[in-house]
């Protein structure tokens, strides 16, 4: 694995997705759960969780990269624009940056909407070679 | 404070989310509560992008203390 290296993936937030998320962040927040709630505050409909994005980037750093022999040291993300349900993203993720000392990679990372390429979120993950 | 000192430590306090942390060239991880190895990391990390340069894991070994580290960023700075 090297600087310039790229992987994507698509993955689709359903309500399966949403609901097993729910159970285990126990995050039932109606913002998440109910479109009523999520209308009168402005939105579409009820929001996805942002955080089930970083789950999505667990499966990018333990089962995308060429190796499995990694582990995550941390994780930044801005969530840009709200993901309702049934909405599929593109993940698109690309090796930005390389430290020997650890040895380790730093993996910037973009979801976009596959259908009106609006970007969703952005950030960064360091991972440990071990 | 020389202005690569200071640099690094607006560096360890943004890290180690201690804005009252004064840095010294004598400082080593032990008189820091928050210089953890994870945290060591962050911190080589972030001043390898900030200053634009790379470390060996040679030289992050050698490093005794803050002043160590300054001085081969310093060089690195002049080559």
């Amino acid at each position: 694995m090297k600087t310039g290296d790229k992987y994507s993936a698509e993955f689709t937030v359903d309500r399966s997705v949403r609901d097993k998320f729910i159970a285990i962040s126990g995050d039932a927040n109606p913002l998440h759960t109910s479109d009523k709630f999520a209308v009168s505050k402005g939105f579409e409909a009820a929001l996805m969780h942002g955080n089930i994005l970083n789950c999505f980037i667990s499966r990018l750093v333990g089962e995308m990269l060429p190796t499995r022999e990694v582990m995550l040291l941390s994780q930044e993300i801005k969530f840009l624009h709200p993901v309702y349900m049934g909405t599929t993203l593109i993940l698109k993720a690309e090796i930005t940056d390389s430290f020997d000392f650890i040895p380790g990679l730093e993996i910037s990372f973009l979801f976009q909407d596959k259908a009106t390429s609006t970007k969703k979120a952005k950030g960064k993950v360091l991972i440990k070679l071990i | 404070m020389n202005d690569t000192l200071n640099r690094i430590n607006t560096i360890f306090r943004d890290v180690l989310e201690n804005d009252a942390l004064i840095i010294r060239r004598e400082t080593t991880a032990e008189d820091v509560a928050e210089w953890d190895s994870l945290n060591h990391i962050q911190l080589v990390v972030t001043i390898e992008k900030h200053f634009k340069m790379k470390f060996t894991s040679r030289q992050i070994q050698s490093w005794k203390n803050v002043g160590e580290m300054c001085d081969d960023i310093e060089r690195a700075l002049n080559k």
